[in-house]
């Protein structure tokens, strides 16, 4: 039997403590993480390898911000999902995510809607795979 | 100073004849100041005389010979008709509203003080709540993580360390709900308020089942601070909301209440929801910090945070609730003319 292709999660935050913390959460559900403390670092992972959503702080170290990493993101692919987390968002930065279409999670975050906020963003095609597998079992 | 049907003064008592000279058409009079004083009185009083209105109030600039200043009086008339309902005198009041102008500016100008001082300090608890934010995440998620690590004999120590740290998020997350880019306070139209926070809701309330009616009067400018007005309206909504969890109705009303000493005025905000209402024991304190009606779910800041703006904004604030039925919001917050 065939392992199915886990869905593959970029998550990029400045707290080490944090991204920790997620990627754990993330592994915990069947999700391959790849985590990225910077800018830069997120760039890196992004060139290297593909991705199904990204997960990105809106402030990241040196002035960043979320929308850089998600723009960098969508020029390799236009239709890349991702969530924002973040402690604080002023309303043009909600009414840009908005734009964007990016959802925004404030933290501290609840855990299950963390979840169930990620299931909802990935693509379809997993969502429906998942439905099918229950169907059939 | 009374005047007959053509506008004609024709008795002032000693402190209006200082003013605008002797009775009568005052064609006579050699005193420049009174000239003045006069014309714009008679502009004022013919157009009274000859309107349609029964009652008017109005400022006129005179001079005072006493200050030797320009002074900004308000002068309020009214009518009496003879038996064929025709106009007959016409009795107006000339009062130097100098004084009080100047004891309601003064309490402006403190009012906006204290308004900027609670913006800063909500910026400095704003940000400290940001720096708690992110170890504060770190915890919770950690403490989720732990969840099958932890010893039988450990669990209710577990518990305590969730129940708490969820406690604390709360607080934290309302502190940063005062974190905001630095506003001054200035003119603010209530209305605007309304609609541009229940832009904000009505989604989420509609989704839960909560008829709104918002009904506006068109009301004055009051001065505050748009953002911290906002707040107040935010907190005030949700209560609404988490009271009514199984849908209900929400009311919002602004009407313009004008004193009848032509300086002061209000801008009443009622807020009233069919909700579960405040228990009669705790409806004293609800303004306290940490008093709540939400248990485990609040944190005794929202109503405390509403009454401190409402009354560094120079207002009052009033509750009125009953268990299982409702509970109205009445705030009346000062307009100068």
């Amino acid at each position: 039997v065939a392992e199915h292709k886990k869905n593959r999660i970029l998550v990029v935050e400045d707290d080490p403590a944090v991204l920790t913390t997620y990627r754990m959460l993330l592994e915990q559900q069947g999700y391959a993480v790849v985590s990225a403390e910077s800018y830069d670092q997120a760039k890196r992972s992004l060139r290297d390898g593909n991705f199904d959503l990204l997960i990105c702080d809106l402030s990241l170290e040196k002035q960043h911000s979320a929308f850089e990493v998600i723009e960098a993101a969508r020029q390799a692919h236009p239709d890349l999902a991702a969530v924002v987390v973040t402690g604080y968002a002023s309303p043009d930065e909600m009414s840009r995510a908005e734009e964007t279409g990016v959802r925004v999670l404030l933290k501290p975050i609840e855990i299950e809607e963390f979840l169930s906020t990620i299931a909802n963003a990935l693509p379809k095609t997993y969502a429906d795979h998942q439905k099918a597998k229950l169907k059939d079992a | 100073v009374v005047c007959d049907h053509t506008a004609k003064p024709i008795l002032m008592d000693s402190s209006a004849q200082e003013l605008l000279g002797p009775e009568g058409e005052g064609t006579d009079l050699m005193n420049p100041a009174q000239v003045k004083n006069r014309s714009t009185f008679d502009a004022y009083i013919t157009g009274f005389t000859f309107s349609f209105t029964e009652e008017e109030s109005s400022p006129l600039r005179l001079f005072n010979p006493q200050s030797r200043t320009d002074i900004e009086y308000d002068a309020r008339s009214g009518k009496i008709y003879d038996q064929r309902g025709q106009v007959a005198y016409t009795v107006t009041v000339l009062r130097d509203l100098t004084a009080m102008r100047k004891l309601e500016q003064l309490r402006l100008e403190r009012r906006m003080l204290e308004i900027e001082k609670f913006a800063a300090t909500g910026r400095l608890a704003g940000t400290i709540a940001h720096e708690i934010n992110n170890p504060m995440e770190a915890i919770k998620n950690s403490i989720y993580l732990l969840a099958n690590a932890v010893k039988p004999e450990a669990e209710p120590v577990y518990e305590i360390l969730k129940t708490e740290t969820e406690r604390v998020a709360r607080i934290v997350r309302q502190m940063l709900g005062l974190y905001r880019s630095p506003q001054a306070a200035g003119n603010v139209d209530v209305n605007t308020v309304i609609d541009d926070t229940m832009a904000l809701f009505s989604r989420h309330l509609e989704r839960s089942g909560i008829q709104v009616k918002v009904e506006l009067d068109k009301t004055p400018a009051i001065v505050g601070s748009f953002d911290q007005l906002r707040q107040v309206l935010s907190n005030l909504v949700v209560n609404a909301k988490d009271s009514m969890s199984s849908g209900g109705k929400l009311k919002i009303r602004t009407r313009h209440l004008p004193s009848n000493d032509g300086v002061h005025g209000w801008v009443r905000l009622l807020v009233a929801d069919t909700g579960s209402g405040i228990p009669g024991n705790i409806v004293s304190t609800i303004f306290e910090p940490f008093v709540t009606t939400k248990g485990e779910k609040g944190t005794g800041l929202g109503l405390w945070i509403v009454k401190n703006i409402i009354e560094n904004h120079g207002g009052k604030i009033r509750v009125r609730s009953r268990v299982d039925t409702g509970t109205v919001f009445k705030i009346d917050l000062p307009v100068v003319r």
